[in-house]
């Protein structure tokens, strides 16, 4: 069951991932610290000790706030370098989660800090199996934001233009899509997921300005997903997260770490297009 | 390219003929705004449209059905030809569109919750193409229609062309390796050689034109030529 909870906070790092890559065709390897921030952010609004704003109100404003960040992000930093080879991206990504690294070290401290919500803490027992109350809420936010998600790709027209700059950037601004504008709009979709990753990830533990790495145990799940699919993200997700407690228990606790890495060689070896691959022959 | 003009008028189709590297792409691509050209001006209806976003220029009236059809592989064909009309103000007529592209490609019916990446080289090209009339243009530019598909459904997609540019009173600006089509479909025709303008006539000045006869459309006479050529001869002794 917890492997399933922070399966499901991998795999919202992982879709974060995608989301940016699908639409602008940059690795954001500030994901992760994106998501600590976003943790930061809400222990921030959310706990007695700080602001102690209601924890129902808090949630949304701190999705805005990290959607602002994330727009900021791209309109201040990444629009100025368009044009530029994707490394000059991808670097200023590594940079700015240095950045938010260093920022959420200075303003709320080194100490993990954790989330005091209405069901941090408590616990049902059904039938002798004892179920951590925060974590089923982790699921269950899970499910419903992907099947939003889900929706919003599926049957919006902003979502399906999303899905069709993902699939072919140069066909969408033929049949003029404002690429450039989604792809900003992207960068917000990227902020606000990043931002329930957070939520999810300070409900279920505590969090310190390191958690943003395990921004590279989504990016494996990604890839394990096949890199550029959103529900293999998620699929990717859950794998990682399920398998780590089971190798911690069966293996050693030490080499559970290893376990994503693990799996991403055999995935590579194996089915080099991930679980859910999106790759195509182009004919000519 | 320097020193191109090119102009199309109202309900005019032209053809663009060249061989590879002419720049006749390049000069589609500038036109849509897919490639900013250094120098230069590039009018649509007397408005100035350098330097516009191809997604405002897809708004005014001007569809660009690029090389190789590049189509929406994963979604259905409905959601390949809906989003073609991204860009419109007029919603309410967009149903009326879709019906009337599905009437001009009738294969596209029975294909409409299929993934376009199943589709066949013809069907993605008429996709591509009813795709392009769903944003309601007044001009059409075509860039290599007939590109890897068998003379049968390269045949069809000209006759349903031919039927669109005579019904919806389209003007048409067309690439095409093969001349001979291209020339069929239009009225004017320019000859791009090297990024300039070798030649530039109504079509049946083009077709008459030894040169062309000669280069485009494969038809030469030996007695034109002194020399040999080398493809003729036997061997190489």
């Amino acid at each position: 069951m917890s492997g399933l909870a922070s399966g499901c906070v991998y795999g919202l790092v992982a879709l974060g991932f995608v989301l940016i890559y699908k639409a602008t065709e940059a690795i954001n390897f500030a994901q992760g610290d994106f998501m600590m921030f976003g943790a930061f952010i809400i222990i921030w609004l959310a706990n007695e000790s700080f602001l102690g704003l209601p924890f129902l109100f808090a949630i949304p404003f701190g999705l805005v706030i990290m959607a602002l960040i994330s727009a900021s992000f791209d309109k201040l930093v990444l629009q100025r370098v368009a044009g530029e080879p994707q490394i000059v991206i991808v670097i200023l990504t590594i940079a700015a989660g240095f950045i938010l690294r260093f920022f959420a070290g200075v303003i709320w401290g080194y100490e993990p800090l954790s989330l005091e919500t209405p069901i941090v803490g408590k616990y049902l027992s059904l039938g002798g199996v004892v179920l951590s109350l925060a974590e089923i809420g982790v699921i269950v936010l899970t499910v419903m934001f992907t099947i939003t998600l889900y929706i919003f790709f599926s049957f919006t027209k902003m979502g399906v233009a999303l899905m069709a700059i993902s699939q072919n950037q140069l066909a969408a601004s033929h049949v003029g899509i404002p690429v450039r504008k989604l792809q900003s709009f992207t960068w917000v979709l990227a902020g606000i997921v990043a931002g329930s990753a957070g939520i999810l990830y300070a409900s279920k533990g505590a969090v310190d300005p390191s958690v943003g790495l395990i921004g590279i145990k989504a990016f494996a799940a990604a890839v394990i997903g096949g890199f550029g699919s959103l529900p293999g993200a998620l699929l990717g997700g859950l794998v990682i997260g399920i398998v780590e407690p089971f190798s911690a228990r069966f293996i050693g606790s030490g080499y559970s770490h290893l376990m994503p890495y693990i799996i991403l060689l055999l995935i590579l070896f194996l089915k080099p297009n991930g679980l859910i691959s999106q790759v195509r022959s182009k004919k000519v | 390219m320097r020193g191109v003009t090119i102009s199309v008028k109202p309900g005019q189709s032209v053809a663009l003929l060249g061989s590879n590297g002419a720049g006749k792409s390049t000069l589609l691509k500038a036109v849509s705004g897919i490639l900013l050209p250094s120098k230069g001006s590039i009018r649509f209806e007397g408005e100035s449209i350098l330097g516009k976003d191809p997604s405002i220029i897809v708004s005014m009236g001007l569809a660009h059905v690029p090389e190789g059809r590049e189509i929406f592989p994963l979604l259905t064909v409905k959601q390949n030809l809906l989003l073609g009309a991204y860009s419109r103000l007029d919603k309410r007529n967009v149903k009326g569109d879709f019906d009337l592209v599905l009437h001009y490609f009738p294969d596209l019916q029975r294909l409409l919750k299929m993934e376009a990446k199943v589709l066949s080289g013809g069907q993605q090209q008429m996709l591509a193409l009813g795709r392009a009339i769903m944003s309601k243009p007044r001009l059409l530019l075509l860039d290599e229609p007939s590109l890897g598909l068998s003379p049968i459904i390269v045949k069809e997609i000209f006759s349903i062309l031919k039927k669109l540019q005579k019904d919806l009173g389209l003007s048409i600006l067309i690439v095409e390796q093969n001349a001979k089509l291209a020339l069929n479909l239009s009225d004017y025709a320019y000859v791009l050689e090297l990024g300039r303008v070798a030649m530039s006539d109504s079509t049946g000045n083009v077709m008459n034109s030894r040169d062309i006869q000669e280069f485009y459309l494969g038809m030469h006479q030996d007695s034109q030529i002194g020399k040999k050529r080398w493809k003729n001869r036997k061997t190489w002794r």
